[in-house]
């Protein structure tokens, strides 16, 4: 690495930099704001320099861990780890950055940045580990750091603000009394429910263990003729990886564990850009590809080509190729029905962050399609070339996989960009809900172009960064179709055809996406403004610009116009803005860097663009132009063109309002989770109350107190009929001497018959197993 | 990543001229130097306490030891006395602890304001007996070496501050002598039956008998009546079922540093002397003790959780999670593969810097407190004591057994090796029992950080116990990443035992 520094550096500086944090606090406020910053500002320096040495790095440092389990620590040092360490490193830095003005008037700062800091380790950890078991400690760190976060407002004890025409919800566990309640509970519900998906993880992890033998993701590529055939043969292979995808559908927010990070957004902004762009859910993803990797890489080895290949092949072939593709058919199917159920939850939804955080979902859903359509495509052109003798059908899976990190890139920019950006709207105005906001575009000039920047990647409008990279994947999608009708067409057999259904679901995804990102602008900055904000005679000239609320000013503010954000806030925006813009002209450095490919760049710049208008991309091309426009249109006139008047899209009655509401109400998934749990923790009172009282004190959170219970009767017998007639005497001491003297003939008699009467139990638990008894 | 070879080629090398004076002694006592150079040590602090604080002369002879310790390499210069106290593999690791836990003990026994002479020529000849006793490999010898370790803890807990230590002394003194009946009984009946008393040839004995069972019927349900009593007998003081039940009181009422003493060391002498019964002498037995252990085991677990939970004073709960904590370690013995035995080593290792680091700050409060510590006085120690809260709780977390403090590893291991040999329904049960544990445990954390404290104010300590708390949570922290050092020694021990 960069002047020879050891690579683990990249972890321990944030991990440890992170228990700094609340020291540095003791000496200055403003030093200990700007340490995570600092601290994560070299770190992604020496990420940055990692790029120069994927091709050979000179000694993936490790050291002895657990020696008589072979569990070492190691860097993995390949190109899709190196491109996390970067995205995650300086993403979080910009973040960081943003962090120090935005937290400024906050209490609790100690906790915030040690939090935030050891998020962002706990990343760079997860995606440079070459173990999973430590890789599983990095995903740990940030499932306890995300708690931490989103419920960071823990103590604020204002009612929750009123949303605009409010759903009223029955369940007793929705109730918020406080706002602070409400945070609690959010973070409660995103470490619950991304726990969910762990512990299947783990399970799958310990199983994957069990049969080869070691954590190493390397290893686990090397010796894969060992334990793929074993698996295979006992039908483990496909549960134990579904295993593991529980835990990615967990962090990642795939249905049906969507319903966490829409909550999560009660935590400060900051935390909601550093959960969505650079962290927490882009783990889920990064894991699948890690698996993708390993399954693909090792098949390729096995697969490989010349004499060898035909065993390995038949290898695979007899146990478990066409298996593996199942597990690939679910992470596919399971990425393009998240990316449609939530982006049409997107569509209904009234908080400014949590549209954008149904749009982090759709587009992870993208993502897991894409990955999943990898596999898929690379499975299928192993059959399709070794057992069909489709020679001339060319399938490239590895640009599949390429265009779901390219997403994971572009996403983290523009995602991080809109987080931040919306932001500094909710810090000027002073509330969440859009329908209270509107006309913005006036004050808040800078942050309105920035945003608008970033809608339109996210709504994959060309030139900018998403289009590219959500456009390929819709092409990849529409590849998979076409690949399956080719094999179906010569004679192959497929366990199930989903290529039109993940086409169809991504493109109808799209339509919904740039339609709420249309909605959302037009909602935020266009109309009339709707908050009546007194502009009075606070000093404060109308803040058409910048910097001058200060610390000093924090009383003003809040009555101030609302106006763009400080330079702390900004710059960071103009450089995503900047990456999103420009990131065409970044993307076949990435290109040939991931796929250790070294062709020219304009070469792949011509071929990224004409392949939409060659003769396999222009119909998929032209499909999502239609779609764009589909969503697209619509959106603008309702929501831009006709701002100024009052809306009368949705009516009171009809369908459109059932709809609407069934939206709303997020396919009343949620909910329907709420009301199970409700269910259960009702009818665990009422078996607690009317069966079993007595015995088992309670199921449901009383079980703590039954084994204190029976820990406390146990006690009894030890105080009472142990240690009885001694206790008694020294309890009602007569003087210390005497009692003393009462305990010890009391007490030691009845110790010593427990001694001989333990002998006599152990006499006869060695008879026993000697079958004399 | 860290050359340790360097440092230990450093140390070795000025170790040097250390042993070259040593080896000018005869050479039938090399192995036993570092006890002879603690015995010399305890009588000089006899002598000098007479007039002056002798403390400084007890931690010279305390780190001579150690020096000692390292520069006569065990292969070289481990016998002594004809054979019958050997340092090997095994013994080492032992001894480390032993003086590990010492130093720290000494360290804080500065203390105490009894009379201090006394006092540190007791901590010294037991620390020389305990270290006779993991080098004994003759029965006779390991109990006179018990002995020696044993009856100056009698006394030192007599010593305490208040009057309980009388009442705790006592029944820790007759249970005591019960269990030395026991094991002298135990002795005698391995010498009539096989008419030895050397460990090893009682491995050799107890192989031929069990080779032809039928005929040496008697013989063998002789020796299994004393491998039982060996195992009440050194159980007592390790404190299994069914003698745990002076540990609560004992530990409770004794001096801070000596109750460190007790659950840090003699605790742990107590295993090595059943490890080297068990797997040396009685190996040929395995699958009759192996039931027995597992018993043991899974009583000790669930007595210790269950009597914890409900305890309120930290010390008695400190006192019940070491005997669930024996019970993980047994679970090692029952599994009795390389890996497991070293694992529970580890564990011993790793128990005896917590609750060294524990017992000591937790008795120091309560001297400060001029009472018992029950969780009510630990709420709001984050506040009034952040340093003390800080490394309390880390020893508290590597207590439960959670990732990043050594607690983790060997818990991890040990119960990985259950199911390795098919006993994963005794692996799980004792997970079970951690996670049991998590509730009394999380309790002081939870006093310490999530409770307003019923006083205001810093609390002042004494800088040594808060110091030696400090010590024990940074090598709880850094043998995390870093167990090599341990585990190495481990191993190279569990690998004597189970080649």
């Amino acid at each position: 690495m960069i002047f020879g520094l050891p690579y683990y550096l990249i972890l321990v500086l944030p991990l440890a930099g992170s228990l700094l944090v609340p020291v540095v606090g003791k000496f200055s406020e403003k030093l200990r704001d700007w340490t995570p910053a600092i601290i994560m500002g070299i770190t992604m320096v020496l990420s940055w320099s990692l790029l120069a040495e994927a091709d050979n790095p000179t000694g993936t440092t490790s050291w002895v861990w657990i020696e008589y389990l072979g569990i070492n620590f190691e860097m993995l040092l390949d190109p899709l780890s190196i491109i996390m360490a970067v995205l995650a490193s300086t993403l979080s830095f910009l973040i960081y950055v943003y962090s120090t003005e935005y937290m400024a008037h906050e209490e609790d700062r100690d906790r915030f940045f040690f939090l935030m800091l050891a998020f962002g380790g706990g990343m760079l950890t997860l995606v440079l580990s070459n173990n999973l078991l430590i890789a599983f400690i990095g995903w740990e760190i940030m499932g306890f750091c995300s708690y931490g976060l989103i419920g960071f407002w823990n103590d604020k004890r204002n009612p929750p603000e009123v949303e605009p025409d409010p759903i009223e919800y029955k369940n007793p566990l929705l109730q918020f009394e406080t706002e602070g309640q409400y945070n609690t509970h959010s973070g409660t519900k995103a470490f619950i429910v991304t726990r969910i998906g762990d512990a299947f993880m783990l399970g799958g992890i310990l199983l994957l263990f069990t049969f080869t033998g070691t954590f190493s993701f390397s290893l686990m590529s090397e010796n894969f003729q060992n334990w793929w055939g074993v698996m295979a043969g006992i039908g483990m292979l496909v549960p134990t990886f579904l295993l593991i995808f529980m835990g990615a559908i967990g962090k990642s927010g795939q249905a049906p564990l969507q319903v966490w990070l829409p909550e999560a957004m009660a935590g400060p902004t900051s935390v909601s850009a550093l959960i969505h762009a650079a962290t927490m859910v882009k783990a889920g993803i990064y894991i699948t590809a890690r698996f993708l990797l390993t399954i693909v890489s090792a098949q390729a080895v096995s697969a490989g080509d010349g004499g060898g290949g035909e065993h390995g092949l038949s290898l695979l072939q007899l146990s478990g190729a066409d298996v593996i593709t199942f597990f690939f058919i679910v992470v596919a199917v399971i990425g393009a029905v998240t990316a449609l159920l939530t982006a049409t939850m997107g569509i209904a939804s009234n908080e400014l962050k949590q549209i954008l955080a149904f749009s982090t979902l759709s587009q992870l859903g993208y993502m897991m399609l894409g990955l999943g359509a990898a596999g898929l495509l690379a499975f299928y052109g192993i059959y399709a070339h070794e057992v069909l003798n489709l020679t001339e059908l060319h399938i490239a899976y590895d640009k599949a996989y390429l265009s779901s990190i390219l997403h994971i890139i572009s996403h983290g920019a523009f995602k991080a960009l809109l987080f931040l950006a919306s932001g500094g709207v909710i810090h000027a105005i002073h509330t969440k809900y859009v329908s209270k906001m509107g006309g913005l575009k006036k004050h808040m000039k800078k942050t309105f172009a920035v945003m608008w920047i970033g809608i339109l990647a996210l709504a994959g409008i060309p030139p900018f960064s998403g289009f590219w990279s959500k456009d390929s994947i819709i092409e990849y999608s529409y590849e998979l179709m076409i690949v399956e009708q080719e094999i179906t067409s010569h004679g192959g057999t497929l366990f199930i055809s989903v290529g039109w259904l993940v086409f169809l679901f991504s493109v109808l995804a799209a339509a919904c996406t740039i339609f709420y990102s249309f909605r959302l602008m037009g909602l935020t900055f266009y109309g009339p403004e709707k908050t009546e904000h007194e502009s009075h005679e606070s000093g404060h000239h109308d803040g058409s610009d910048e910097d001058d609320h200060s610390k000093g000013h924090e009383e003003e503010e809040h009555h101030s116009t609302p106006h763009d954000p400080g330079p702390a806030m900004m710059v960071p925006l103009y450089l995503l803005a900047a990456f999103t813009i420009i990131a065409f002209l970044v993307f076949p450095f990435i290109q040939n860097f991931l796929l250790r490919t070294e062709e020219e760049w304009g070469v792949i710049l011509q071929e990224m663009i004409f392949v939409k208008f060659s003769e396999a991309g222009i119909v998929p091309f032209m499909i999502t132009l239609g779609a764009l426009a589909l969503g697209g249109i619509p959106g603008y006139i309702i929501y831009i063109k006709n701002a100024d008047r009052p809306n009368t899209f949705v009516p009171e009655t009809g369908i459109r309002r059932k709809v609407y509401n069934f939206l709303r109400h997020r396919w009343y998934i949620n909910e329907f989770y709420y009301w199970i749990l409700n269910k259960y923790l009702n009818s665990a009172e009422w078996w607690r109350v009317r069966v079993d009282n007595k015995i088992i004190d309670g199921i449901d959170f009383k079980s703590a107190d039954t084994a204190k219970e029976i820990s406390r009767r146990v006690r009894w017998f030890d105080d009472h009929i142990v240690d009885g007639f001694a206790e008694g005497v020294s309890t009602h001491s007569v003087g210390a001497s005497e009692s003393g003297q009462a305990v010890q003939t009391g007490r030691i008699n009845d110790y010593v018959s427990v001694i001989i009467f333990g002998l006599g139990i152990m006499i006869l638990v060695i008879l026993i197993t000697m079958g004399v008894l | 990543m860290i050359q340790s070879n360097i440092f230990t080629d450093i140390l070795a090398a000025m170790l040097v001229p250390l042993r070259d004076v040593l080896v000018q002694l005869p050479a039938d006592w090399y192995g036993s130097i570092p006890v002879l150079t603690l015995i010399l040590f305890s009588i000089l602090s006899l002598i000098i306490g007479l007039r002056y604080n002798p403390l400084p002369v007890s931690i010279i002879g305390v780190i001579l030891a150690i020096l000692e310790v390292a520069a006569l390499d065990s292969s070289t210069y481990g016998v002594s006395f004809g054979g019958l106290f050997v340092r090997d593999a095994f013994a080492d690791f032992f001894i480390y602890l032993v003086l590990l836990v010492a130093i720290l003990v000494m360290i804080s026994a500065t203390q105490y304001g009894g009379d201090k002479g006394p006092y540190n020529f007791l901590f010294l000849i037991s620390f020389a007996g305990a270290i006779w006793v993991v080098m004994a490999t003759d029965l006779v010898a390991l109990f006179m070496a018990w002995e020696l370790m044993s009856t100056p803890t009698y006394i030192l807990v007599a010593l305490s501050p208040d009057r309980l230590g009388l009442d705790g002394a006592t029944k820790y003194f007759v249970m005591g002598l019960i269990s030395t009946i026991f094991m002298l009984f135990g002795i005698a009946l391995v010498f009539g039956a096989l008419g030895t008393t050397v460990i090893a040839e009682v491995g050799v004995g107890v192989a031929a008998i069990w080779a032809a069972p039928a005929s040496l019927e008697s013989q063998a349900y002789t020796l299994l009546l004393a491998m039982a009593l060996f195992v009440i007998a050194f159980g007592f003081k390790i404190g299994i079922f069914p003698g745990w039940m002076w540990v609560p009181d004992t530990y409770a009422a004794a001096d801070g540093s000596v109750t460190a003493y007790l659950a840090g060391a003699t605790k742990k002498t107590g295993i090595s002397a059943l490890a080297r019964i068990l797997l040396v002498g009685f190996i040929a037995a395995r699958f009759e003790w192996y039931p027995l252990i597992v018993v043991i085991a899974i009583l000790t677990m669930v007595i210790g959780n269950f009597l914890a939970l409900a305890q309120k004073d930290i010390l008695k709960m400190l006192a019940f999670s070491s005997i669930a904590m024996m019970g993980y370690v047994f679970v090692g013995f029952a599994v009795d593969t390389q890996f497991a035995i070293s694992a529970a080593f580890f564990l011993a290792f790793i128990h005896a810097i917590m609750k060294t680091g524990a017992f000591v700050l937790v008795f120091a409060m309560s001297i400060k407190l001029q009472k018992r510590i029950t969780y009510e006085q630990l709420n709001g120690l984050s506040v009034r004591h952040p340093l003390a809260a800080a490394f309390l709780a880390i020893i508290m977390i590597s207590l439960m057994g959670i990732p990043f403090t050594a607690g983790f590893t060997p818990k991890f291991v040990l119960f990985m090796s259950t199911v390795e040999v098919g006993l994963w329904w005794l692996g799980l049960f004792a997970f079970l029992n951690v996670t049991f544990s998590l509730g009394y445990y999380f309790r002081v954390v939870r006093a310490m950080y999530f409770r307003t404290a019923s006083e205001e104010g810093p609390l002042s300590l004494p800088r040594i116990p808060v110091s030696i708390v400090g010590i024990c949570a940074i090598l709880v922290l850094v043998l995390f990443w870093f167990p090599a050092p341990i585990t190495n020694l481990a191993n190279a021990a569990a690998a004597l035992l189970i080649p």
